[in-house]
């Protein structure tokens, strides 16, 4: 298993709890693209396995695609999303849901050059979490502006082992 | 063990036959065994120009109907979303192998030809081959087995009876071109033997994560037909697919580099990242390597004791990453019916990570340390 060691306050920076938005009406359709939303993402229907990648591609209208996670074991995981380095409308961005408590994690790319973004949470075994992807673009379009988020990504989670050490941010 | 009959061994006129004494595995090494390396692991060159049409399809080898009964409808997704086995009118035959006795290190034998399909595509410089695979195994009884190990001597010895050398592509092939009577007599050859009723394994490799991540699975075919998802050696139970992960450098610094984790007792989980490796002490780096070169080695292991990720992987982490960076060296392959020089590795030298054991990665020739010495294994089985 992967093994990373972290400071307290660094960890707590990385797991940015907020309180899930609930916006059922927002739907909108742009021409004959079907322009989804972090409240409408196009479902994959794909179970995410640890350590196994999967490859995909956003396109107009579908910014924002849904995986979905059942760990087997309780403990640290880190969701991982790669967008090719320097893309120019597509900076990884990955929000996890958790629908049974309204809970979510996001967190955009921090470097375009590695256009890598990960989302480390501490899971439970057999619950089922939901894995949003999209670029960080469409996380702040106005409603209804067009989606042009147009490139290939891929997706992972991936099992952690965190030692967690007194210090600073 | 079950071991070819005798009738065999006259038949092929065998001139190196096993010896305890060292004198006597001196005195083989010496004389070439009648079967070479090339007699048995067969590399199809990968064509440029009109030749491209002539690589053999998988067409009376692998039906639809055993495709998708082992990786679902065209396009599905395997397990965690890792890509779909690449489309069958895709694949082209790059590579034949005959394997005597699979299963030997068990105590058990069943002779085999395993056929190596990857899917290909046309590019300026000839046909390219994907960074995928797809392995399918016959099994045969002992007679398919000596007359198809007997005919593709007579194959190589129809246009002179010269030394082929070590593992490469096929020297005839490339000379004669895939039009040549080598070739020919190959094709009909392989469509002989390489029956769907005989097909009992299907594997694959895929690859994702841009390129960083290469993906294992497979399934058995029961007798009645039925499928079943191949047990992967020391993996957790229910283990579909077992990927090994680069990283996205491409510098072996994949978190973690193999999923599942092994829980055999011969890991590459440290070698396989740079960084893990690093850090560990001296002692750690050279149990990790003598547990690559057990991994290397097959009459350490086979299918039944380490899993194809780990299998795939070691020829990279040993040379970018052991040899290259720890300074590890790599003792020399030895046999007892084969001179040194039959086991040069004239195609495992790639600054890539190349996972390709006897296949193709674009252009490039990838023949890995195990595959050399398996196929040496099987010529000294065959030489009994």
């Amino acid at each position: 298993m992967n093994r990373r060691r972290i400071m307290q306050g660094v960890a707590a920076s990385l797991l940015l709890l907020s309180a899930g938005c609930a916006d059922d009406d927002f739907e909108s359709q742009v021409g004959e693209l079907r322009q989804d939303s972090l409240n409408n993402p196009t479902d994959t229907g794909i179970d995410l396995e640890p350590g196994l990648w999967h490859d995909n591609v956003l396109v107009p209208g579908e910014g924002w695609h849904l995986y979905h996670f059942t760990p087997e074991q309780s403990g640290w995981v880190a969701f991982q999303m790669q967008a090719p380095p320097g893309h120019e409308n597509l900076w990884s961005y990955l929000r996890i849901v958790d629908p049974e408590h309204n809970n979510e994690v996001w967190a955009g790319v921090g470097n375009k050059r590695t256009n890598l973004c990960e989302v480390i949470v501490n899971v439970d075994a057999g619950h089922t979490y939901d894995v949003i992807v999209t670029s960080q673009e469409n996380s702040l379009l106005a409603a209804g502006a067009t989606q042009e988020t147009d490139g290939p990504y891929t997706v992972a989670v991936s099992p952690l082992t965190l030692d967690f050490e007194a210090g600073t941010e | 063990m079950r071991r070819m009959g005798l009738g065999l061994c006259l038949a092929l006129a065998l001139t190196a036959c096993a010896a305890d004494e060292p004198e006597a595995q001196q005195a083989a090494a010496t004389e070439r065994p009648a079967v070479q390396m090339n007699d048995v692991s067969i590399l199809w060159p990968l064509p440029t120009g009109e030749e491209g049409d002539l690589l053999l399809g998988p067409d009376g080898m692998l039906t639809a109907e055993a495709y998708e009964a082992a990786f679902g409808a065209p396009g599905s997704h395997q397990a965690g979303g890792t890509p779909a086995a690449p489309a069958l009118e895709a694949l082209r035959l790059v590579a034949m192998r005959i394997d005597p006795c699979a299963g030997a290190i068990h105590d058990r034998c069943q002779a085999e030809v395993r056929l190596v399909f990857q899917p290909v595509r046309e590019s300026d410089a000839g046909l390219q081959a994907d960074d995928s695979a797809v392995h399918a195994f016959y099994a045969l009884d002992a007679d398919a087995l000596a007359a198809t190990v007997e005919r593709m001597v007579e194959l190589r010895r129809a246009g002179g009876d010269e030394h082929l050398g070590p593992l490469a592509p096929h020297p005839r092939m490339v000379a004669e071109g895939l039009s040549g009577n080598f070739a020919t007599g190959l094709a009909e050859l392989v469509r002989e033997v390489a029956t769907p009723d005989r097909l009992h394994k299907v594997t694959l490799m895929t690859n994702s994560a841009f390129g960083k991540a290469w993906n294992f699975s497979g399934v058995d075919f029961g007798v009645d037909g039925e499928v079943t998802r191949v047990t992967m050696a020391h993996l957790p139970a229910g283990t579909e697919v077992a990927s090994f992960f680069v990283g996205f450098q491409g510098d072996f610094g994949g978190e973690p580099p193999f999923s599942p984790a092994t829980v055999g007792p011969d890991d590459l989980q440290l070698l396989g990242n740079e960084h893990v490796a690093g850090r560990a002490t001296d002692d750690e780096r050279e149990e990790a390597f003598a547990a690559l070169l057990r991994i290397e080695d097959p009459s350490q292991h086979d299918p039944e004791t380490t899993d194809c990720a780990s299998c795939h992987a070691a020829q990279p982490i040993r040379q970018l990453v052991a040899e290259a960076q720890f300074g590890f060296v790599t003792p020399s392959l030895t046999s007892s019916v084969l001179p040194a020089d039959d086991l040069a590795q004239l195609h495992g030298e790639d600054a890539t990570v190349n996972l390709h054991m006897f296949s193709y990665k674009g252009r490039t020739a990838s023949i890995h340390r195990r595959t050399v010495a398996e196929t040496a294994a099987v010529i000294g089985w065959l030489s009994r």
